[in-house]
């Protein structure tokens, strides 16, 4: 029942809540039932007709992770790692007993202050157009208490808001006539619930193939669906999904309408505008997947700011989850917590902080005090915060709220005189930041003696987090120094959140990458000049920076992605070398001002450095040493190209091939990966043994598919992670599980959860979500009696049979971990009978070596 | 065992050098730069030149000092290399090499042709001992059959398969034959028999005999596509063309022409495969013969 | 009059879905073809297969149309009747359609697939049809047949043959052969014993423990064959003695030495092959040393000159004071010491053993070779007048008196009265037709027969009676008269001549006067003891040296007994010297390396092994039985009489 708001003759009365909290996810509700428990007045906004929509919609039986493990639950609600329907029955259950005061159905349009406009507190609100172009509209923020007008036009008064919205966001409605009828919508729970209708799918995207797949894929409920794009192919959606979605239109399950419009929706009908005319088709049900909009600008709307422009960025808020706007708190995934647990404290810490308890101590206290343990200057977890963001510039512009949960992810550690940091080429992504004290980096790593200062507010080790590549020297402390490691995830975050802290990474990043370089004795001094004209520009996978022929003298120089080098003899282009981040392309010219002689263009998306030519022509006259080095460099690239060249006169079938391999290869992704499984399918007899090997050595489970995967002149690249320099599987990971190992494998730890986003995320395909079958019997038993799956991945069908809880178990993210900890090294390497499979890095295999392989 | 990796995983500053690897891209028979086929070739050598230059009393035979040395050294190498096949499957996290294990498998196993014969002095009869021996040539002629097979039809194998993987090879029959279902709905009786005959009595891989030769001429799919291309003939000559019929018949060869790959894929897989049943049984019987030709050898002294 | 028709279908997921429609009709198609009224899409049904059409309420007769029968409560048929009420059911193809009463009278009919279409069969065994393992029985199981059958049958069952088995039967026949001694011609010197052909396996039959045998036995132990068990008495216990001399006795095949005096005299074995034989408990010098069985039917006998030369090469430095010499091998054979009559004896001559250079022989007897292998002399003459055979040079031949025994290998004693008898015939007196001789080897008889003759002569004398001269040159000529008064001293003179005189026993013999009174008592014959063999331990075969480089008869004999032709006493020893074989003999080719092609010959082809224990320094009278020769020599011995 809802006390507040009753509807007489169209016309709303109003009485004020204390608290109203748009949204009943984990954080929502944790806040509403502890609200409820301290008896505050105030409602439970849910646009839906059921609590926690997200988790709602997680598919049936979905075992619900409880991460971080050592994080203490806070929340009056009870939650524990389970099936998604004991997890969301719990909640219904103790949500009710709580007495919480819940609004089903009540979607907020907007929230506005009813108060007095707060002087000075404009904010600008940047929206971009489809168009491309930008427009600023400036907000005048008034004070409490909020006006939330819901969609259906009701209004709630409250003295402050709690958004616990969650990042999912609303669909994009259609917006063509009839786009508002019942039988348009905009998800897809069980598509099997559907049967004997016609149906339309709307949107190429992953979701809308999905769905549509998912509608037909058993003939027996005989639907006709029909999915319509709006461009003739999908780019936006995963390739396995469209070739799934172009063999089910093969096959006659599902038809395809490509460049198409919906222009009409009525009953039973739709009316598409295509190439050739507009088609109107019998109709039952439309489902319309054309993306959704992130909950920014609704934000944005209410008054609070958000940390960047950048489409990761969270909002500004206080110590206490407090936006700019006075009253109104951000908590759960919206301000940047993903996991459940970190929601529901924070609901409850947020009512607490409204109730006036304002010493209140977050729930991770304990984590960060353990952090700082042991660190000289006995100070509080709130001085240390404080310290640290003084002290090291790039974290100035942080607030209380992102450095505390920015230190969640890095960590604090002191490091006494001449103990070693990190070494040079330990694999490593993490940068570093200078508390108190003075590291010295050996530049020359013949001559440690050689050192480079770095002093207290500096950072350190960027180069490895921009190009993910192995560290390029070793640093020392110079000093007792007290370092604080921000790992790569938090650093990005930083980049994102801190626009001043990414510009100043990045200028570090250009100078030092250069003296690493050019070693030979220069000081940033130099350099002035030359990074003064430096530009960072992001290249597209394939796209040329050089091009044969041309004049130019600006040099590149590689920050991350990586490049090859053509060469075009008798009218075909020739691969002539693989140039890997951290290195760079384009100085001949420069030196003998002659025109290029090669064209680069990038194997992966790459960033470059471009320095105009004209100011490292004059330091190249000041160093001559430098000029040396570079002859020296310029020298063993015209060796290869003669080699090439002459190789090319003799047999050019073989550069033919080799070229060809080679850029095979670099399609497969070697451009980026740092350690790739090639099978040469000369000698590969199908035995599997790589699989089985794989599979015995990890919990019973393959990270490796050696059929799957293309092929080129029997070379061919199964599906297997090629642990990139910048894992995209990385890159939205809730539990932070994905790391790069010490050996440099990118890993999962038992920390996952099993969301599915690194599957996602990969492009090739190279993870998958499976549960450890049972230990299987002894290997004797099954050599003589043939007891037990034998070798290798056992099938689900005995899994499940020998195993009574596997049904129930969790199914979590595996892939390959390059078999680090194993001291054989990859087992799919060690185990096959012919030799077949080799493990390299792309700069091990992509040389002249491969050519020799063709002569073979 | 994850928590263990885990604590080898802490992200230490430190350089470590990963777990040595064989990256050198060389197959099993020139492993190495052929270091097993030397070893054969002088174990060899050396046992030939001992029999040669010695002359026992009254003959050569398992009975001297030689054919007890050459004995044990067979012996012992017998076994050895059956212990492939386990060495195969136990991986463990030990730096080991199977494909030095294949290579030396191979070459140490062919020079048992010698040092095992030698053994026997050439006394052949009808005896245990001799069991022993004969099943010893047959274990390595099935193994240089393997051999000759590893060396030539992985190649094709791949060239036949191209990218597809076994899964969708079936994935496209099937696919195949749902599209023949629904075609052939509105057929009458004897039509629908000759569809549902593709369906119900085609056999994908079949027989080892036909696995091996590859003649399916009398499988389903084969002849309802000969019965149905027949019929669509005399449709045509008649000038009465049956659109439906030529669809099923349509189906039918992309049928066949799935099946075909598919089954030139099965016949090289089972190519590769079949020694392997001659290999390995045998070689169990021959350790059985070992075991019975010593003891009885010692038992009858 | 309605039917309410549920169709329904089978997720792929498990689940169903049913479809319902109530068609207001009393009649409804059922088929394949799209446009029935249950639609049907299996091709096992017929475009049109069936009518159902509802005659009364609560009746429904079902009728095919398709010219194929429905099944109707496992009956096929082709029109029926079906009460409702009694749920009845009818099966088209793969399809079950189940008849219920609906409300309001309508007829429910439920169409349901019953038979799962053929992908879900063969979706089951996806990939596995790749690999072998459906079409064939697995590795594993052939594995196990074969390695099991393999240990059973060759392992297993030999094996508690063996343990079964009680004391071997030996056959009787085999025992008796063994258990005789070695006899004259069974060959021996070429190192075989000779079983012409294999013996018959004994009775019984296979016997599975012969799969173990590791080749053919020889012909003597073939019968064994099925019979391993008669010499592999215990387990892991290789062949015993004793497994051998249960069947070959000692007193046939006797000890080559005392056991002691061989355990001292053999050369201890060291070095790997010492220790080998040690840890598997294989001492020297058991019957298996030498003897090797499962070799071949030819031989168990496989001795090397090498195993002898072992021990005696260095026996003298283990054994000090052993008789014989050490024979480091047959380049280094000592030359042979002859066995010489020392001291002639009518009953028991004494021979002793004397190196050949220089030795001289006392037989008693006087015998010059040289005139008796004159072509020209006397003897010649009177050897043609006799038609004696000749040589080839016309002068008598050695085999006149040196006659081959049978076995080729010695020759028969030497006979006067068949050797000599010819010339020296001893004929004293022509009476009428008869010529009178003496008897030999009896003195006293021959001073009897010629006193009596003298007297006989004195006092009554007779017509045709003629004294024979003795002397040899001048035949028939009548010898001087008696000289002498009274017949006493005649006769005596006589006897006298006869003893003393020129031309008969003079000419072989010495003879010494006793002067006794008694004329039979008074002349002595000195004792003759003819050597039979000079080498007693020699096997020299002469037959088969009948041709020697190129020569042959008389020839081939003188060459090796050279000197033989100018003997002018029969005190000279005429025996070749071992340097005489080495001429030919030596090792044959036997090694890769070696190059010599030499007439074959180990130790065995003149010595033998099992002869018993040797008797140490000079031989005995007659040094008959046992001699470390073989058997038939020592017979031959025994027949020697006192000449």
């Amino acid at each position: 029942m809802n006390r507040g708001v009753g509807t007489r003759g169209g016309k709303t009365i109003v009485t004020t809540y204390r608290i109203a909290i748009v949204g009943s996810g984990p954080a929502g509700l944790s806040a509403a039932a502890h609200a409820a428990k301290l008896g505050l007045s105030h409602i439970l906004l849910e646009k839906t007709e059921h609590l926690s929509d997200t988790i709602y919609k997680y598919q049936k039986g979905k075992h619900v992770m409880a991460t971080p493990s050592q994080l203490v639950l806070r929340s009056p609600l009870d939650f524990e790692a389970g099936k998604r329907e004991v997890v969301l029955g719990t909640w219904n259950a103790q949500t009710a007993a709580a007495g919480v005061n819940v609004k089903h159905g009540a979607e907020v349009k907007s929230i506005v202050g009813t108060g007095t406009p707060i002087p000075g507190s404009v904010m600008p609100i940047v929206s971009r157009n489809r168009d491309g172009t930008t427009s600023t509209t400036e907000l005048q923020r008034n004070a409490p208490p909020y006006r939330l007008t819901l969609v259906n036009g009701e209004e709630i008064m409250a003295e402050t808001v709690i958004m616990a919205l969650g990042t999912q966001g609303n669909p994009n409605l259609m917006g063509c006539p009839g786009g508002n009828l019942p039988h348009v919508q905009y998800q897809l729970d069980d598509p099997t619930e559907y049967t004997d209708e016609h149906i339309f799918v709307i949107g190429g995207g992953d979701a809308g193939i999905e769905n549509a797949l998912g509608l037909c894929a058993d003939p027996a409920q005989n639907n006709t669906v029909t999915l319509i794009n709006r461009t003739a192919d999908f780019p936006t959606a995963k390739d396995a999904n469209v070739k799934a979605l172009m063999a089910a239109r093969d096959s006659g399950r599902i038809s395809i309408m490509a460049e198409a419009n919906t222009t009409a929706v009525e009953p039973g009908f739709i009316s598409v505008e295509t190439r050739d005319g507009e088609v109107r088709a019998r109709c039952d049900r439309i489902i319309a997947r054309i993306g959704s909009a992130p909950p920014r600008s609704f934000v944005e709307g209410c008054g609070i700011e958000f940390a960047s422009a950048d489409r990761l960025a969270f909002p500004k808020l206080s110590a206490t989850f407090e936006s700019t706007a006075p009253g109104i708190y951000v908590t759960g995934a919206l301000a940047g917590y993903p996991l459940i647990k970190h929601c529901m404290n924070q609901g409850h810490d947020v009512v607490e902080f409204i109730n006036g308890n304002l010493d209140l101590k977050p729930a991770d206290e304990p984590i960060l005090e353990a952090k700082f343990a042991g660190l000289p200057g006995r100070r509080s977890v709130a001085e240390w915060l404080e310290y640290l963001r003084t002290s090291v510039s790039i974290l100035g512009g942080m607030s209380s709220l992102q450095i505390r949960e920015f230190m969640l992810d890095s960590s604090v550690k002191r490091y006494a005189q001449g103990e070693v940091i990190f070494e040079r080429s330990a694999p490593g992504s993490s940068l570093f930041g200078i508390a108190d004290g003075e590291v010295a980096v050996e530049v020359n790593p013949n001559d440690p003696s050689i050192t480079v200062p770095i002093g207290t507010g500096q950072i350190f080790g960027e180069v490895g987090l921009i190009s993910g590549r192995r560290r390029g020297a070793t640093i020392k402390a110079a000093r007792d120094t007290i370092v604080v490691e921000i790992s790569r995830n938090a650093a990005l975050k930083l980049m994102s959140q801190v626009p001043s802290a990414s510009r100043e990474i990045t200028r570090i990043n250009t100078e030092r990458t250069l003296l690493q370089i050019f070693k030979s004795g220069l000081a940033p001094a130099d350099l002035v000049d030359v990074i003064a004209g430096a530009k960072v520009e992001t290249i597209r996978s394939g796209q040329a920076i050089i091009k044969e022929g041309e004049t130019g003298d600006d040099i590149f120089i590689i920050r991350s992605g990586s490049m090859v080098v053509e060469k075009s003899i008798g009218g075909k282009p020739v691969f002539l070398s693989y140039v890997p981040a951290g290195s760079f392309v384009g100085e001949m010219s420069v030196i003998d001002g002659s025109a290029r002689s090669a064209t680069v263009r990038a194997a992966v998306k790459s960033d470059v450095i471009r320095l105009s030519g004209e100011p490292f022509r004059a330091l190249l006259a000041a160093k001559p040493q430098l000029l040396d080095k570079l002859r020296g460099e310029m020298a063993s690239r015209t060796q290869l190209n003669n080699f090439v060249e002459s190789k090319k006169d003799s047999f050019s079938g073989v550069v033919d091939m080799y070229t060809g391999v080679a850029n095979f290869l670099v399609e497969q992704g070697l451009g980026e990966a740092t350690d790739v499984l090639l099978i040469d399918e000369k000698l590969c007899v199908g035995c599997d043994n790589c699989e089985k090997a794989c599979a015995d050595t990890h919990d019973g489970l393959s990270r490796l598919d050696r059929e799957a995967g293309r092929t080129y002149a029997h070379l061919h690249v199964p599906t297997s992670c090629r642990h990139c320099e910048h894992p995209h599987c990385m890159a939205d990971c809730p539990p932070n599980a994905i790391h790069r190992g010490p050996t440099g494998e990118v890993y999962i730890d038992e920390t996952c959860i099993g969301c599915g986003n690194c599957q996602r995320n990969c492009p090739y395909g190279v993870i998958r979500l499976d549960k450890t079958p049972p230990k299987k019997p002894w290997l004797l038993s099954w050599f003589m009696f043939g007891s037990g799956p034998g070798p290798g991945e056992a099938s689900h069908k005995w899994a499940k049979k020998h195993d009574p809880a596997y049904a129930e178990k969790a199914k979590k993210a595996i892939k390959c971990d390059m078999c680090s900890g194993q001291e054989g090294g990859p087992a799919c390497v060690r185990s096959c009978p012919t030799g077949a499979a080799i493990r390299v890095s792309p700069e091990q295999f992509l040389g002249v070596s491969l050519m020799n392989r063709e002569d073979r | 065992m994850a928590s263990k990796a885990q604590a080898g995983r802490a992200m230490t500053g430190k350089a470590v050098t990963r777990a040595p690897r064989d990256t050198a891209h060389e197959g099993f028979l020139n492993h190495k730069r052929g270091r097993w086929a030397k070893v054969a070739i002088t174990l060899t050598v050396v046992a030939l030149g001992a029999y040669l230059l010695t002359d026992p009393v009254p003959r050569h035979n398992g009975g001297t000092w030689l054919g007890y040395l050459l004995g044990s050294i067979g012996a012992g190498m017998i076994v050895w290399l059956s212990l492939l096949g386990v060495r195969k499957r136990v991986i463990g996290s030990k730096p080991f090499s199977l494909k030095g294990w294949t290579s030396a498998h191979v070459y140490l196993g062919l020079s048992l042709i010698v040092v095992g014969t030698l053994h026997t002095g050439f006394q052949l009869g009808w005896n245990v001992h001799t069991l022993a021996w004969a099943l010893m040539m047959i274990v390595i002629l099935s193994g240089l059959w393997g051999i000759s097979l590893y060396a030539t039809l992985p190649e094709r194998l791949s060239a036949n398969r191209g990218e597809v993987t076994q899964l969708q090879m079936l994935e496209a029959i099937r696919t195949l034959d749902r599209q023949l279902d629904t075609a052939a709905q509105p057929l009458d009786a004897d039509d629908a028999a000759l569809v549902r005959m593709s369906l119900e009595e085609c056999r994908i891989a079949g027989s080892l005999g036909q696995r091996l030769s590859g003649n399916y001429t009398n499988d389903g799919n084969a002849r309802a596509l000969a019965t149905i291309t027949e019929k669509v003939m005399t449709g045509r000559r008649t000038g009465r063309v049956d659109d439906r019929l030529q669809q099923i018949e349509f189906l039918l060869e992309r049928k066949e022409a799935a099946l075909a790959q598919a089954r030139r894929h099965i016949r090289m897989k089972t190519q590769l495969e079949l020694w392997l049943y001659v290999h390995v049984p045998v070689t169990i019987a021959l350790l059985a013969a070992l075991l019975a030709h010593i003891i009885s050898v010692f038992l009858y002294w | 009059m309605s039917f309410i028709v549920r169709q329904v279908a089978k997720r792929a997921d498990g689940g169903d879905i049913i479809r319902t429609r109530t068609l207001v009709q009393a009649e409804l198609t059922v088929g394949r073809g799209t446009d029935c009224d249950i639609q049907l899409a299996d091709l096992a049904v017929m475009l049109r297969h069936a009518r159902l059409v509802q005659i009364t309420a609560g009746k429904v007769s079902v009728e095919t149309t398709g010219g194929v029968p429905v099944e109707v409560g496992g009956k096929f048929i082709t029109r029926a009747d079906l009460a409702v009420a009694e749920n009845p059911t009818i099966d088209i193809g793969p399809f079950r359609l189940s008849l219920s009463p609906g409300e309001d009278g309508a007829v429910a009919i439920t169409a349901e697939r019953v038979v799962p279409p053929i992908e879900a069969a063969d979706a089951a065994h996806e990939t596995s049809i790749f690999s072998l393992s459906g079409a064939m029985p697995t590795k594993r199981r052939m594995a196990w047949i074969g390695g099991l059958a393999v240990l059973v049958l060759l392992l297993l069952v030999p094996l508690f043959h063996f343990i079964s088995e009680g004391e071997p039967a030996l056959p009787k026949t085999m025992v008796a052969e063994a258990a005789r001694p070695v006899t004259p011609g069974q060959g021996f010197g070429d190192g075989k014993l000779s079983v012409p052909t294999a013996r018959p396996a004994a009775a019984g039959g296979f016997a599975p423990d012969e799969s173990w045998s590791s080749g053919t036995l020889s012909d003597a132990h073939a019968s064994l064959s099925n019979n391993c068990s008669a010499c592999h008495q215990k387990a892991f216990v290789s062949v015993t003695d004793g497994a051998c001399q249960a069947c070959h006795t000692a007193s046939a095949l006797p000890d080559h030495a005392s056991p002691a005096r061989m355990a001292k005299g053999r050369l201890p074995d060291g070095g790997v092959m010492g220790a080998a034989h040690s840890a598997f408990n294989l001492p020297q010098g058991r019957c298996t040393s030498c003897h090797k069985e499962h070799e071949g039917a030819a031989t168990v006998m496989t001795v090397a000159e090498s195993f002898c030369t072992d021990c005696h090469g260095g026996l003298k430095s283990r054994l000090t004071d052993t008789a014989v010499a050490n024979v480091p091998g047959w380049a280094k054979h000592p030359d042979f010491r002859a066995t010489l009559v020392s001291s002639p004896s009518a009953d028991k001559p004494v021979f002793t053993r004397t190196a050949l250079a220089g030795a001289r022989e006392k037989s008693g007897l006087i015998y010059p070779h040289d005139i008796h292998q004159s072509t020209t002399n006397a003897v010649a003459n009177m050897a043609q007048k006799q038609r004696l055979p000749q040589g080839a040079d016309g002068a008598l031949p050695c085999s006149y008196c040196h006659k081959a025994d049978e076995g080729q290998v010695r020759f028969k004693p030497i006979d006067m009265e068949a050797n000599c008898g010819a010339c020296h015939d001893l004929a004293f007196a022509r009476d009428g037709g008869t010529v009178r001789t003496l008897p030999h080897g009896k003195p006293a008889q021959v001073a009897g027969i010629i006193r009596d003759f003298t007297l006989s002569e004195s006092f009554a004398p007779r017509a045709g009676v003629q004294r024979l001269s003795f002397d040899r040159h001048l035949p028939g000529k009548a010898p001087p008269p008696l000289s002498g008064g009274n017949p006493a001293a005649r006769a005596q003179a006589a006897v006298v001549s006869v003893f003393t005189g020129k031309g008969l026993c003079t000419e072989c013999h010495v003879v010494t006067d006793t002067g006794a009174a008694d004329l039979t008592r008074r002349f002595a014959i000195a004792p003759v003891s003819i050597n039979d063999h000079y080498l007693p331990q020699g096997q020299f075969p002469h037959g088969k040296h009948k041709s020697y480089d190129g020569k042959t008869g008389q020839a081939a004999c003188v060459a090796c007994h050279t000197g033989v032709t100018k003997s002018k006493a029969s005190t000279d020893v005429n025996i070749p010297g071992v340097a005489n074989c080495r001429e030919c003999h030596g090792a044959p080719a036997k090694t890769l390396l070696s190059t010599t092609a030499k007439a074959g010959a180990s130790c065995d082809t003149c010595h033998g092994y099992h002869d018993g224990v040797a008797p140490a320094g000079a031989l005995p009278a007659g040094h008959v039985q046992p001699a470390r020769v073989a058997g038939r020599q020592a017979a031959g011995r025994s027949r020697q009489t006192p000449a």
